[in-house]
Order: C-alpha cells, then sequence, then structure tokens
C-alpha cells in the first residue's frame, strides 16, 4: 500500500471515527498519521546526499574477455543509510554492477564488477539508478545518477593457423612508365622521370650519375594487399544456439559464438589480425545488403578500423556473393590476395571466384561448415570451388564445450 | 571519508540441497513474520474470548491461533486454493465442534455422551424449531469460533500464499476493533499491541518483496540487512503504540467535530438558500414537501398514498413496564398539505443567527433531562418506562410512548416555539411557576434582588454586586439563545414585569426525538425513554374545557387550503348532535373504521383533488394514512385540534426475549385530539387495527394497567410545576443550564451527522475527479496490446515534456530525443521502448517478466514526470 492509499484509509478512519465516536479507530488514526509522518521523513532522507562514482578499468575487450569497473557509494551525510538500492541500466549482457548497499555516515562504499563479454558490440554502462525509501514501503523513492561509459567488444579470437593466407603471383618485374598508386619497400630498378611522378620516388644518386632525372621504380609486393570478403548476407546464416549449451566459464571462446555470422566475423577479425602482424595490408568488404568496405591498409590503426567495424557488423538483407567479387574486379589485381569467408552453401560465386583466378589473383575461400544433420551441406560449394582453383579451407562450428563439428579440412586442387 | 571495500558482485548462491534450506526457500517472507503473524492474529482471537462475553462454550482465542497456524501451512503447501478453503473449513469445524463437546458439561455428563445431544440441537437450528437460550448461545459460541477462525486463517493465508499485506492485516484488525466497540469488557491495549506487531511485520514483508526484487535483477545486499529492517520496524511500532495508547478517548471528535460543524452549517444554508430559490421559483411557499417521502421515514414531511411495501424485517425489540405492547411514537405533523402531511416548525421558528450560528428549532437534552411540561397536557397520566432496541440500523428517531418526557440517553428534542416580541410577563411569587420555563430563572433572580441601582439596558440593575453579576450571567445565558430580556422595577427595587422579545420552546408540543449520538439509538444498543401515558377516562374527556392554550389553536386547528364543504358537512353529520370533543372524536373513528375499506393498493386521488374529499367520497376506501388524515382533517373542520402520528403499532410478543418486536409491517399512523388539561389523546380510525388495541396509556390504561409505575420515577412534571425558591437550585432544567438550542445542522435523524453529506460529497468528488481523470486518460489507450499501450503513454508524457516526434520517427530514435530533452527519464523510457520493439516486431512479442519490468519502468517515468511538473510549477510560481 503506498502513502496515497493510506492517506486515503487514513480520512475514512478518521471520518467515521468522527461520525461514530469509536475510540479504537481514534487510536488506529493516530498510529497510522504517526506512522505515515515517520516514513515520509525517512523516506526523504534516504537519498539525500548520496553520490556515486564507476571507474571503467577495460573498455576496449574481445568476447570472452572480463569487463571491469569499480563503483563507488558515497554517503556525504552524516546520517547512515540502512539501504540505498543502486540499479544499473547498463546495455552490456550479463553485466550486473548494481547491488543493495547500507552505509553509515559519512563513510563510502566500493565494488568491483567483473563481467565476461559473450557478444561483441558497442555497450554503454550506465547510468545508475538509486532507490530508497522508508522501511514500510510506503514512500518508495529514486533519482537518477547519470554516470555514463561505452565499452567495445570485439569479436572473440578464434584459431586460423590453419587457414592459408592467399599469397599474389609475381613472376618478375615490369618497367612501367606510368606512375604507382602505391609503393613497395622492394626497389628493382630506376628510370626516366615521367611527368606526374611524385618527388619522393625520385633516385637522386642514379640522377646525378645519370645527369637527367630518374626515379625509382618499385617492385609490387607479392604478399600485400589481403582483401578479407566476409559474407553476411543473411540466407546463409544459421543460428546454432540449437547445437550448444549454455555459455559456460570453461567451454572457451567457442561458447560465444552462435550463429554462423559470429565464426564469419571472428574469422574475419582474426584472419585480419594475422595478416596485420605479418606487416600486409589488409582491406575488408562486408558483403551484405549495404555492403561496407574499408580499404586496404597496414598501419596499426587499421585492426582497430577492423575490430570496431565487426563489433557491430551483422548480417543485413541478402547480396550475392558473386556480386562482390564482380565488382571489386578492378581493385583485385595479380598483386592482391583475396580470402572470402563465407556460410553459405549456394556455390553460385564459384564462377565469379574463378574469373578472379584466371586474372591471377590469388582467392581463398573459408567454408564455415554449420554442421547440418549428418548431411554435408557445404560439400558441393567446396567440390565447385577446387574445380575452380579456389584453395578452400572448411572451419567447422563447434560445440559449447569446444568439440568440432567436423574435423577442419584443406582442399587445394591438384 | 571512509571507504568500504565490498567483495565483487555476485549472483546470489543456488540454494543447498537440505531440507532446512527448502523450508527456507519456501517461507521467503521469514520465520519472523511467521512468528510475528501468529502473535498478531492470536491477540484479537483471545480479546473476544476475554472481552466480557458470558457463556462462551468455545475458547475462541484457541481457534484463532490454530487457524491462523493452519493458514500459514495450508498457504506453503501445494494445495490448490479452492482445496485450501475447504480443508481449513472442515478444520474449523472439527476443532470448534470438539472444543464445544469438551466445554459443554450440561450436554452430558462423559464427553461422549454429549455427541448426539449437540447433533440434535444443531439439526433443531436447522429446522429451525425452537431452542432454549442456553442451547441457542451453545450456538452462536461455535459460530464465533468458526468466524474467528476464518478470520485468522485468512489473514495468514493470503499473506503467506498471495503476499497481500493489506488483506493480512485487515482481517485481525477488524476483528479487535469490533471487539474493543462491543465487548463487555473491551482491552485498549490489544488495539496497541497490534499495532506494535503490525509494523514490524509490514516492514519485514516490504523487505522480502525488495528482496525478491533484488533477486530478480540480480543484485547483491548486505548481509543481515533483514534484521536490521525488522528492529526498524519494531521501534516504529513501539513508538507508533506509544502514542495510540496515549491518545486521549474522543481526540478526533472533540478536535474536529466542531470544524464539520461549521461545515454542515455552511452546507445547511447554502441547501436552504437553494431551496428557497427553488421554492421562488415554483411560488411553493408552504411547508417543505420536497423531499416528503413514506410516512414510514419517519421524516418531517410525507406524502400519503402509493402502494404500501413493507416486509415483516424486525426494526425494534420493546420492553416495557406496561401491561400490552404500546404505540410507538415517532413523530407528529401539524401541518395538512392536501396530499400529505408536513411539520410547519422550522418556517415558524424561522432563521436565528447567533454568535454561535444559526440556530435550528430544536434542543439538546442530555441523558436524564426531562422535558418541561405543563399542566395543559399532565392530567390524569402515569410515567410509564419503555426499553427500546433498535435491530435494522440506526434508526435515526428516539421512539416514545404517548407523551415524552426523557430517555437516558442524550437527544435532540424538536419541537414548536413560539415567536414574542417585547411581550409582558408580569412577575410575582405567585405567576413565578406559570412563566414559560426558560425565563424563570432570570424571573426568580428579579424577583430576589433589589432592583434600586443604576439604569442598564435591560432595566434596573441590582443594588447587590453579586445579584448583579448573575442577572447578567443568565441575561447573556439567554441573549445566546436569542432570547431577549429587560424589565421594569417600581420604585422600591420590586420587579414589576418582564418584557421578552425572541422564541421560547414549547415544551408541551415536542414533535420529534432525536438521538444526540446516532450509535446509541442504532442496532445493538439500548435505551430507556420514560413517558406519560393517559389515564382519563371517557367522562373525564367529555367534560374537559375546550378552552386551548395559544400554541394549540396557532398549529392543530387549521384543516387545510383544501378542505371542501362536503367534508366539513360530512364531519358534522358523524358528530350530529354530540357537542363535546370526545365524543365527537369517537364518532367520527367509528365512522371511519366503518366506512372506508381498509387497502393497501388505493388508488392516487386525481391532481389538483383533495386527498381526504377524494378518500371519503370517491375511492372510500384506503389505509392508516388515509384513515388519519381524514379524521385529523374532519376533527380540525369541528374546530377542535386534532395531529397526525406516525409510527409503529403494537408489536408481537416475542416469550423468548420477554419483550415485544415491531416489525416494518408495523409502520403505523393515527390521530391524536388534545383535550386541554390531559393532552394529546391517540385514536384509532384504521379499520384493521382492533380498536381496544388503543395506546396502552388511553382510556383503558386507567382500568387494565394501573400499576407500571412503581419502578417508574415520579415525573419532573412536577417539579416543574412545583418551581420554588431559590429557583437556581430547583430550575426546571438542570444544572448546568437549560437545554441547548441546536446550532443549526439537520440532526442526527437519518442517522448520520449533518456534515457527514457534505463531507461525503466532498469526499467522493475528491476521488471522482481523478478517477474521471484517469479514465478519460485511458480511454485512449483502449484496445492495445499491453507494450504499445505503455509506449504510448510513454509519447503522451513526452508530448507534454516538449518532446517531438515525426511519423518517421523510430522508437528507439524517439527515445533518444526523449532522453536528450529530459535526462532523468532516459533510462525508463529506454526500457519501455526495448519491450515496445521486442512485442512489436520480435517473432513472439514481449514476455510477462518483460511486459513485467516495462510496467516498473512506467511507474518510474510517471513518478518522475510528476516531480518533474511539481518543480516547473514552483520555478514558475517562484
Amino acid at each position: 500500500m503506498g502513502g496515497f492509499r493510506l492517506l486515503l484509509v487514513i480520512g475514512a478512519l478518521l471520518v467515521a471515527a468522527v461520525a461514530y465516536g469509536w475510540d479504537g479507530l481514534d487510536r488506529i488514526v493516530v498510529a497510522l498519521v504517526l506512522l505515515l509522518v515517520i516514513s515520509w521523513i525517512w523516506s526523504r532522507g534516504s537519498l539525500t546526499r548520496v553520490g556515486l562514482k564507476r571507474v571503467l578499468l577495460s573498455d576496449r575487450v574481445r568476447v570472452g574477455e572480463r569487463v571491469r569497473e569499480e563503483v563507488t557509494f558515497l554517503n556525504h551525510s552524516r546520517l547512515p543509510k540502512l539501504w540505498v538500492e543502486i540499479e544499473d541500466h547498463s546495455t552490456l549482457p550479463n553485466h550486473a554492477a548494481g547491488r543493495v548497499v547500507s552505509a553509515r555516515g559519512r563513510r563510502g562504499t566500493s565494488w568491483v564488477v567483473e563481467t565476461v563479454a559473450t557478444r561483441r558490440g558497442k555497450y554503454r554502462l550506465g547510468p545508475f539508478t538509486a532507490a530508497g525509501g522508508d522501511p514500510v514501503g510506503l514512500f518508495p523513492r529514486s533519482v537518477a545518477i547519470p554516470v555514463v561509459h561505452d565499452v567495445v567488444v570485439y569479436p572473440a579470437l578464434v584459431d586460423v593457423s590453419a587457414i592459408p593466407l592467399p599469397t599474389a603471383t609475381m613472376s618478375g618485374g615490369v618497367m612501367r612508365d606510368r606512375s604507382l598508386a602505391l609503393s613497395s619497400p622492394t626497389v628493382s630498378s630506376v628510370r626516366e622521370y615521367s611527368p606526374g611522378d611524385p618527388m619522393n620516388r625520385i633516385a637522386w644518386s642514379a640522377t646525378a650519375r645519370r645527369g637527367t632525372m630518374m626515379v625509382k621504380e618499385f617492385d609490387p609486393d607479392p604478399t600485400a594487399d589481403l582483401w578479407i570478403i566476409l559474407d553476411l548476407s543473411e540466407d546463409g546464416q544459421f543460428d546454432l544456439t540449437d547445437l550448444r549449451l549454455e555459455a559456460g566459464a570453461d567451454s572457451g571462446t567457442a561458447a560465444y559464438l552462435h550463429s554462423t555470422v559470429e565464426y564469419i566475423v571472428s574469422i574475419g577479425g582474426a584472419l585480419a589480425e594475422r595478416a596485420l602482424d605479418e606487416g600486409r595490408k589488409v582491406g575488408m568488404i562486408i558483403n551484405r545488403e549495404m555492403p561496407m568496405r574499408l580499404d586496404a591498409d597496414n598501419t596499426e590503426r587499421q585492426w582497430f578500423r577492423i575490430a570496431e567495424a565487426l563489433a557491430t557488423a551483422s548480417a543485413f538483407g541478402n547480396r550475392p556473393l558473386s556480386a562482390a567479387l564482380t565488382s571489386g574486379q578492378r581493385r583485385f589485381g595479380r598483386t592482391q590476395g583475396v580470402v572470402v569467408v563465407s556460410s553459405d552453401p549456394q556455390a553460385d560465386w564459384a564462377d565469379a571466384a574463378r574469373s578472379l583466378i584466371d586474372r591471377q589473383v590469388s582467392v581463398t575461400a573459408v567454408v564455415v561448415d554449420a554442421g547440418g544433420e549428418g548431411v554435408d551441406d557445404v560439400a558441393p560449394l567446396i567440390e565447385r570451388l577446387v574445380a575452380a582453383r579456389v584453395h578452400v579451407h572448411r572451419y567447422p562450428t563447434h560445440t559449447a564445450n569446444g568439440a568440432s563439428m567436423r574435423p577442419a579440412q584443406t582442399y587445394t586442387r591438384t | 571519508m571512509m571507504k568500504t571495500v565490498l567483495p565483487p558482485t555476485s549472483l546470489p548462491a543456488a540454494g543447498a540441497d537440505s531440507r532446512w534450506a527448502r523450508y527456507r526457500a519456501r517461507y521467503g517472507e521469514g520465520f519472523t513474520v511467521v512468528l510475528l503473524m501468529l502473535a498478531y492474529v492470536a491477540v484479537p482471537g483471545f480479546a473476544v474470548q476475554f472481552g466480557g462475553w458470558r457463556d462462551q462454550y468455545v475458547p475462541v482465542g484457541v481457534t484463532g491461533l490454530a487457524g491462523a497456524v493452519a493458514g500459514v501451512l495450508l498457504a506453503k503447501s501445494r494445495l490448490p486454493d479452492a482445496v485450501s478453503q475447504l480443508l481449513s473449513v472442515a478444520l474449523a469445524l472439527l476443532l470448534s465442534t470438539a472444543l464445544l463437546v469438551l466445554n459443554a458439561g450440561q450436554l452430558g455428563e462423559r464427553v461422549v455422551d454429549r455427541v448426539r445431544p449437540l447433533a440434535t440441537l444443531i439439526v433443531d437450528w436447522y429446522l429451525g424449531r425452537q431452542d432454549t437460550n442456553e442451547q441457542e448461545l451453545m450456538l452462536v459460541s461455535l459460530l464465533l469460533g468458526l468466524l474467528v477462525w476464518m478470520f485468522a486463517f485468512l489473514s495468514t493465508w493470503t499473506l503467506f500464499r498471495r503476499g497481500w499485506l493489506a488483506a493480512g492485516l485487515l482481517f485481525p484488525g477488524a476483528l479487535a476493533l469490533v471487539t474493543l466497540r462491543y465487548a463487555p469488557t473491551p482491552r485498549a491495549w490489544t488495539l496497541v499491541l497490534m499495532l506494535a506487531l503490525a509494523i514490524p511485520i509490514a516492514t519485514r514483508v516490504s523487505f522480502v518483496q525488495r528482496e525478491q526484487r533484488w533477486a530478480r535483477r540480480r543484485m547483491a545486499s548486505p548481509v543481515g540487512l533483514g534484521g536490521r529492517f525488522v528492529m526498524v520496524g519494531t521501534a516504529i511500532g513501539l513508538l507508533v503504540s506509544l502514542a495510540a495508547a496515549q491518545t486521549p478517548e474522543a481526540w478526533s471528535r472533540l478536535t474536529f467535530e466542531p470544524v464539520m460543524r461549521q461545515i454542515g452549517t455552511a452546507y445547511q444554508r447554502a441547501s436552504d438558500q437553494a431551496s428557497e430559490w427553488m421554492g421562488d421559483r415554483s411560488g411553493d411557499a408552504g411547508p417543505d414537501m420536497d423531499n416528503a417521502g413514506s410516512y414510514t421515514a419517519f421524516d418531517d414531511a410525507f406524502s400519503i398514498g402509493g402502494p404500501l411495501e413493507l416486509s415483516d424485517r424486525p426494526e425494534v425489540f420493546v420492553q416495557t413496564t406496561a401491561a400490552r405492547a404500546p404505540y410507538l411514537t415517532a413523530h407528529t405533523y401539524d401541518t395538512y398539505t392536501g396530499r400529505g402531511w408536513a411539520s410547519s416548525t422550522d418556517q415558524q421558528f424561522g432563521d436565528v443567527e447567533t454568535d454561535e450560528g444559526r440556530l435550528s428549532p430544536e434542543l439538546l437534552f442530555r441523558a436524564g433531562q426531562s422535558v418541561v411540561l405543563s399542566g395543559d397536557v399532565t392530567g390524569a397520566r402515569v410515567a410509564q418506562a419503555t426499553t427500546v432496541t433498535p435491530l435494522a440500523g440506526p434508526s435515526g428517531v428516539v421512539f416514545s410512548v404517548d407523551t415524552y418526557l426523557t430517555s437516558d440517553i442524550s437527544t435532540v428534542v424538536r419541537m414548536s416555539w413560539q415567536r414574542l416580541d417585547d411581550a409582558v410577563y408580569p412577575v410575582t411569587v405567585e405567576t413565578l411557576n406559570s412563566l414559560p420555563p426558560d425565563i424563570q430563572r432570570i424571573a426568580n433572580l428579579l424577583l430576589q434582588a433589589e432592583l434600586s441601582g443604576a439604569p442598564s439596558d435591560w432595566g434596573p440593575e441590582a443594588t447587590s454586586p453579586n445579584m448583579q453579576r448573575e442577572i447578567e450571567a443568565e441575561v447573556d445565558a439567554l441573549a445566546s439563545r436569542g432570547i431577549l430580556i429587560r424589565w421594569d422595577a417600581s420604585s422600591e427595587g420590586i420587579v414589576g414585569s418582564v418584557y421578552v422579545t425572541g422564541r421560547l420552546p414549547v415544551f408541551d408540543d415536542v414533535e420529534a426525538v432525536y438521538p444526540r449520538n446516532v450509535t446509541e439509538a442504532s442496532a445493538g444498543s439500548t435505551y430507556t425513554v420514560r413517558s406519560l401515558s393517559s389515564t382519563a377516562t371517557p367522562d373525564q374527556l367529555a367534560t374537559a374545557s375546550t378552552t386551548y392554550p395559544e400554541w394549540v389553536v396557532d398549529r392543530y386547528l387549521s384543516p387545510g387550503d383544501t378542505l371542501t364543504e362536503r367534508t366539513r358537512e360530512l364531519a358534522m353529520d358523524v358528530v350530529g348532535d354530540a357537542v363535546d370533543p370526545y365524543t365527537q372524536a369517537v364518532r367520527i373513528e367509528a365512522y371511519l373504521r366503518e366506512n372506508i375499506t381498509y387497502n393497501e393498493r388505493v388508488a392516487e386521488p386525481p391532481p389538483g383533488v383533495d386527498l381526504v374529499d377524494y378518500t371519503l367520497f370517491d375511492s372510500k376506501q384506503g389505509y392508516c394514512e388515509h384513515y388519519s388524515a381524514s379524521m385529523t382533517v374532519m376533527m380540525r373542520s369541528l374546530g377542535v385540534p386534532a395531529r397526525t402520528v406516525v409510527g409503529y403499532y403494537p408489536g408481537e410478543y416475542d416469550e423468548t426475549r420477554g419483550g415485544y418486536v415491531y416489525r416494518q409491517l408495523n409502520a403505523h399512523a393515527w390521530t391524536e385530539v388534545f383535550f386541554p388539561g390531559y393532552g394529546w389523546i391517540s385514536y384509532e380510525p384504521t379499520a384493521s387495527r382492533p380498536l381496544d388495541d388503543r395506546d396502552a396509556s388511553a382510556v383503558q390504561a386507567a382500568t387494565e394497567a394501573p400499576a407500571p409505575t412503581e419502578a417508574v420515577p415520579t415525573p419532573d412534571v412536577a417539579d416543574a410545576n412545583d418551581v420554588a425558591t431559590p429557583i437556581a437550585q430547583d430550575r426546571p432544567i438542570d444544572n448546568p443550564g437549560p437545554p441547548q438550542p441546536v446550532i443549526a445542522e439537520e440532526p442526527e435523524r437519518n442517522g448520520l451527522p449533518g456534515w457527514v453529506v457534505p463531507a461525503t460529497m466532498a469526499a467522493a468528488a475528491v476521488i471522482a475527479l481523478p478517477a474521471l481523470a484517469w479514465a478519460g486518460w485511458s480511454w485512449r489507450f483502449r484496445g492495445m496490446r499491453p507494450a504499445e499501450a505503455l509506449f504510448a503513454r510513454t509519447r503522451q508524457v513526452g508530448s507534454l515534456g516538449g518532446v517531438r516526434s515525426g511519423p518517421a520517427t523510430t522508437p528507439r530514435e524517439y527515445a533518444h530525443r526523449f532522453s536528450e530533452q529530459l535526462p532523468g527519464m532516459g533510462p525508463p523510457v529506454r526500457r519501455i521502448v526495448q519491450v515496445y520493439e521486442t512485442d512489436q516486431y520480435g517473432p513472439a512479442g514481449a514476455d510477462t517478466g518483460s511486459l513485467a519490468a516495462a510496467r516498473e519502468a512506467w511507474r518510474e517515468l510517471r513518478r518522475s514526470a510528476i516531480r518533474l511538473l511539481v518543480k516547473a510549477r514552483r520555478r514558475r510560481g517562484a
């Protein structure tokens, strides 16, 4: 019963007491009025001069890692607080920073909250609501405390060591009298200056020797320009929730991969990280109805760009994978390697892949095997890709305890 | 500031799989609540048991405690509700019957021998066979045991099964209140003890409900917090119960009644003013017939006619010293309107304003204080005591028998008043007793004083300062009642005459008596009325004087404007050669009984036709109202004062109770005729009533019931007539003063004080307006899914706060804008929107838990919105 209702009851009892001169009612009215007054005063004092502070100890984590923060409740009042209910409105799944605290006068209380990040994404920690009131519950009271932090959860780190990264085919340098959009660290020769050549390509020593302006000619790097294409069309995705149990603490990263989307994103992230570690330029195309492209780069920031993009990437609409390969044809030369990560058993993109290969583009396909019930759904796709000379790696999904649904396997046309 | 570091947040561990842990989980309220509730529920049971009622065969304290235990156990069992309730009833019957068998020694020596008589007793009761009082008491005791069990059971069951704290506390509380009110030896400390127990219970239950919410939200709480809640609750409980224990008796009435009285007065004024306006418009300047209902309402007016719909519901139980059941008088009327009867007292009294408010034509009489009757109405009468027990709710009136004298409860007596404008009353020792009672005291003081002092506004002052002070005090007291006095004196300082201006009550003309406190005349209470019943013989009445007092002439001789000539002629024909009023009355009575057929379904007279004329000449049928009106009008047409009286005709005798039961169908109207010196004498013109059933105080009373008076004190009439010096000690009305005028409010005639009506109306408005506003607000959300309705409400709040949205705004965008514009309300809005999105766009809609969370968020949003509104108004006000 709330305070207002109790007030109505008191009014009715008072009317009855006055009308009928009922002594017992008089006593109850006095008692209830006193209770009402005490409760109201208590309620008003329950949240006066309180504060909250939260310190986020890590604001970027991977799925499976822990988000840590320290929350401090401060009672600036001299009066103790019997209880204050701190409710946290964070959007991070399973993040329970709220708790009920008691505090003596002019004391503070702090606690550390650790939450295992189970889903990638951008999340908000906070705000808090502090709720108090009187012990009888007549006058509940709450105040919003807008202490907010953002945290980004990157995709889980999966094992991609078995997946061979494609290298570009380079059969020797070719002198070209046109400017290069991109350079490589390998200088193969010098040539005469052509208008439009950048100043930083001028070979000053050769110019001095020859007496004419000479520029350096670079060999294309056979390991550069890895493009990762992630197929996030909705039609090719599978929900794997039924295949796994609740994510347990000891079940490893696989416990958090509850759909082929997560597999694709995680594999993409892991491949990008590995390539960047090797010093290669990495570009990424997320293929879906509204595709997203990150141009190739090998700087440290590229990893963060990719990770941020992957943190929020989701399947949306449908776009044929062949379209992604075809529209990117101009971008993919023989100096680029392409990795396609998909779980779609449809094999209609095999021809597009063959077309790239025919243009000396090295193509690798990572086929995420959702593990159908006794039927190898992706076998026809793998067969066609292999026939098209695509290096294929079957990436099996896992159960929650980390066991592989099928063995991983790499297929190459011999 | 020091800081305590708590361990990291962790979810409550799953309960250990021990039996103790399972019990703990089942009794989530905690064993403290169980123990406190058992104590709380046991208190009223034992209060009933030790409340002083005699012949309790079933110790209801035990049944109450057992019921409470059963409630706790069954509430936590897995039995369905209906099965639990049935089991409870069975257990209650078993236990109460067993206790009755154990304690009812008079049913048999051995316990086994008592079973069969008890079964027979119950069967007899069921079949409606007559039981002795003792047997009836056993059954009552059995039922009381069952009742207390049910109260206790429902209390604990509702709390522990449903979590309804208010209901759990209410049942025993109500039982304790009723016990405190009606127990012969009430124990106020039981209520105080219950208060001291109730608050820790409320605190603990409140904590448990919070704890459950915290668990749902995965919020850890400090260890031992529940214990601290109980300690705080106990402290508050002790404080509150201490305050309750120290509360003065009748505190609320003493504090608020003056205020309420003021409200009632204001309401009455407004009501009168409205009536006046309405009366002016309709041109109705006569007595108030607007609200005239049935005569059974015993109101200030009633309309004659309409089918009688009277039930056999017992209304009043009467024990009397008379030899036969009396007529019970409720109200008398002086004005015939052509269609009914009304009282002209209000009209006659008019508006009298004093410093304390407007006066009404009623006087307050303390318990035992007598109406001062003159010799005009007290001849050949004996005092008679009648004990009246209302049986069906507040009756609103105090019933009297014949001429009302006094009652053992405080009353409000309505009577006629005479208006005086500088009326002269010679003051001598001889005329002192014949003066109106209200001025006898001032006259006596003036007689004793030597009035040779300085002239004042009222007359020459007394030479003795003490006497002068007494005179001034009395003059002031009279002025406060609207009576202004002045006097003259001879040159020797002897008072000559007093001159009176104002209104004086006519004590001989009591119209109705109401209880001062309605509960004293409500069902279950009993009051005793002393009255004067006539023992005048026909000879005495036949030879009575026909010189009538002024108030009788003023009020009881008018046959009304609608009197037809043929009615007057009929009356003259009927009385024939009879010249004395008594014989005339007897002949008219006989004529009506013989010539008018009794019929309770009589047709209404055509519009504009006088009812008496229609009854006598056209329909020639009717019921008591028609008979009574006909006789009264016919008597008045002959110049004999008469009036119509309503009340009850004699009820049947109930041997088991030793008294008379008056039922609703006993409601009756009859005629009284005035005989100077003998007062009002009743007549029974209604053909369906036996003639010899007339009031026991009537003519036959002199011969048939001569000795009911030995237990009755000498009537105060004698005291009033024997007023002697010093009148200060023997004034007609006991110290501290005469009956006090009633401030103009509706007396408790309708069962409630006058202020209750406006207070109820105000309360109804206070409740109805928000209810209407709520209904209007909710109307626009009808037919929506719960989540949709919550989102729509949120948008309404947002629009009030200036949050704008277009047709293309998504719920999430709207929540974002809401949070930006009204930051404090952001979290609940986001929660509502989240549930709305799930419900609207998700495959399965929002689940129950999500909806509950959304509702909680809505409540939070609503509170925030109200706070914001209040703050905005304050800022605007500043």
